[in-house]
């Protein structure tokens, strides 16, 4: 089975079952390369877990993943390869609570290269001026930080090795309406110029519209839909209507535009 | 591809020509690359870097082409104004260097930062000095603050007499069970064991006496004056004690103590009374229990090795048994309690939102503890020998 090489990440028939009840049922999806793609669905519908699913924190019941043309199965030295391609954001930034915000940016470096101290000191400060944190951050420890420095910390880690693919686990949950906008200022600077591939698990709706180029809707254990903003605004569907058609997404669709025409727009 | 660069002469002067991949996974070389530059004098020819023959490049590459830009001007000492210009760069290699060209310097303030917190090898002999000293101007502030947090404890026991209903007796007798109870068959098989290793270590010595059946006597002090009572409190202090320090602790991290207090509900009340008093309850009927299995260890013992059969073993105990024995043990039980609770919970309450932390302060809470049950115990034992009890 060839891949489409303009393909990410390519997932064929998951299924995932806990003891009798499923969450996902023959589960398709595609990621194309250097897009920013969304992941919504109401609670419940498993969005952490095809998260979990395709970075292989939790093993499918059934069906195929593949990354970047690698095929993600019992072979750990395949597994080993796909985990240098991506980085991972966990939904409060999953630091290591013992290491400063350096050390942490510098886990990933330490574990697969012998880089030297002060490269490895450089490469972390240009990470954290990247995700836009003061070099005085860099000596902190995660607790002394704020939930919004937490989160950009976490993303220099993420990106620490320069993936090519992103997983964000609700990157602006829990961020006032400020620093959120500027966190997906930066996300899309950065996918922009890294030329990154980002997928991301959101509840938030202008995020959405903010950066995302297309988003997929789980639903009914499958993916309902995946397509831009505008085009999943005209499906018929329940829960798609209540979703962008309720007060708060009409409230960000009513914002962008006002701000200019498309999500395009900086 | 491995990457690697070579100076030609292109568009009229030497520039440096970077080739092949120049991203994070190469870093290694990539490194060792640059630094050769660095080394040689290679670089104050080139007149600019020529990107045409780049594989991939990602921040971390940028970041190096940006260091060799700025090479001959940080590396001689000659200053230089502006980055060696980049040729035939597309678009997207263009902005990925853009983005990392750091517009201050902080990648070395970031680095003094990191280093300010390092000791230099001069101040290496100081540190232990240092440590002693801190350690012994600190001792005066910890023992205000453990003080302090009893006082808060009695304040709150108080409080909880005048209004009762306030009192958490679910949570206590929980603490009670998984205290107490449950601590039955490790408490009582130690002290069964601690019972016959002081049996059989006697024995032989009164035997050369000729005076083995006074190994009955030295078990009852032994055993029910001050081996029962250690052992139980050291093994409460280490099943129970770290427990609360690390529940607490982590109650910390998680703001469960913050959101009680804005609620109104006083953690002492709610974490602390229930927990303490469990022991305070719990320590002397574990004492009680683990004086009968350590007697018991020592009747086996004495069977075995001496000949003493048990009706003998009973019958001497009967007639010589000084009940203060029994009770000097005992009385030290809720003491032993109250410090292994008290310090347990204060130790969870010191601790930081850090994982590390949380152990750290789990294990401070056993050694302190245990250090301060022995302290005790020797307190008592020369209390209880000038008083004559």
């Amino acid at each position: 089975m060839d891949m489409n090489p303009d393909i990410a990440v390519s997932l064929r028939g998951i299924t995932n079952r806990f003891g009798s009840q499923s969450v996902h049922e023959n589960l398709d999806l595609d990621i194309r390369k250097g897009e920013i793609l969304g992941l919504i669905g109401g609670s419940g519908t498993g969005k952490s877990v095809l998260l979990r699913t395709i970075i292989g924190l939790q093993r499918q019941s059934a069906g195929s993943v593949r990354v970047m043309g690698i095929n993600l199965d019992k072979s750990e030295a395949n597994w080993e390869a796909a985990r240098k391609i991506w980085g991972v954001l966990f939904q409060d930034g999953a630091l290591f609570s013992s290491l400063t915000v350096l050390e942490n940016i510098q886990a990933p470096m330490r574990f697969y290269t012998n880089t030297p101290q002060q490269l490895m000191d450089e490469l972390a400060a240009l990470k954290l001026r990247l995700v836009g944190l003061p070099p005085e951050a860099g000596a902190k420890y995660p607790n002394e930080l704020s939930g919004g420095m937490r989160k950009r910390a976490g993303l220099a880690r993420a990106l620490s090795m320069d993936p090519t693919l992103l997983f964000l686990d609700e990157p602006t949950a829990g961020l006032d309406p400020i620093s959120a906008a500027g966190f997906d200022q930066l996300l899309k600077t950065l996918s922009r110029a890294m030329g990154l591939t980002v997928l991301m698990v959101t509840h938030d709706i202008d995020s959405l519209y903010a950066v995302c180029d297309r988003v997929a809707v789980l639903g009914n254990k499958k993916i309902l839909a995946v397509d831009t903003i505008e085009n999943l605004r005209r499906i018929n569907n329940d829960w798609l209507k209540e979703y962008f058609g309720g007060p708060r997404g009409r409230a960000a669709a009513a914002g962008l535009e006002k701000s200019g025409p498309g999500p395009e727009q900086h | 591809m491995k990457p690697g660069t070579e100076i030609r002469q292109a568009e009229g002067q030497p520039l440096l020509f970077v080739q092949g991949d120049w991203t994070a996974r190469h870093v290694d070389e990539l490194g060792f690359l640059c630094a050769d530059l660095f080394k040689s004098s290679k670089l104050v020819l080139v007149k600019g870097l020529d990107l045409r023959e780049i594989g991939a490049l990602d921040t971390t590459g940028a970041f190096l082409i940006n260091k060799l830009r700025t090479a001959r001007r940080t590396g001689t000492g000659v200053s230089r104004p502006d980055f060696l210009p980049l040729y035939n760069a597309n678009p997207e290699q263009t902005a990925l260097v853009e983005l990392v060209t750091d517009p201050g310097d902080s990648g070395t303030k970031a680095e003094n930062q990191r280093r300010s917190g390092h000791s230099t090898l001069l101040e290496l002999p100081l540190v232990p000095v240092t440590r002693l000293g801190e350690a012994v101007c600190g001792l005066g502030s910890a023992a205000q603050e453990r003080v302090t947090f009893l006082g808060e404890f009695m304040v709150a026991m108080g409080r909880n007499l005048i209004r009762p209903m306030d009192f958490r007796l679910t949570s206590m007798v929980y603490h009670m069970e998984q205290a107490g109870v449950n601590a039955i068959p490790i408490v009582c098989l130690l002290a069964f064991l601690i019972g016959t290793v002081l049996a059989y270590m006697t024995a032989g010595q009164l035997a050369s006496f000729g005076a083995e059946i006074f190994v009955v006597k030295l078990l009852e002090v032994g055993v029910m004056r001050e081996m029962g009572v250690l052992i139980t409190a050291i093994l409460v202090a280490g099943r129970s004690g770290s427990s609360y320090t690390a529940q607490i602790g982590s109650m910390l991290a998680n703001q469960e103590v913050d959101a009680m207090r804005s609620m109104g509900i006083d953690p002492m009340t709610t974490l602390v009374i229930p927990r303490v008093l469990a022991l305070i309850m719990m320590l002397p009927a574990l004492v009680l229990l683990a004086d009968l299995a350590g007697m018991l260890g020592g009747l086996c013992a004495v069977w075995l090795s001496l000949n003493i059969t048990p009706q003998i073993f009973m019958e001497t105990l009967r007639q010589g048994i000084n009940f203060d024995n029994v009770l000097a043990g005992l009385i030290k039980a809720p003491f032993f309690a109250l410090v292994i609770g008290g310090i347990g919970c204060f130790t969870g309450f010191k601790a930081g939102s850090s994982a590390d932390s949380v152990g750290r302060m789990t294990t401070k809470a056993v050694v302190e503890s245990i250090f301060l049950v022995i302290t005790l115990d020797a307190v008592f034992a020369v209390f209880f020998s000038k008083i004559g009890f």
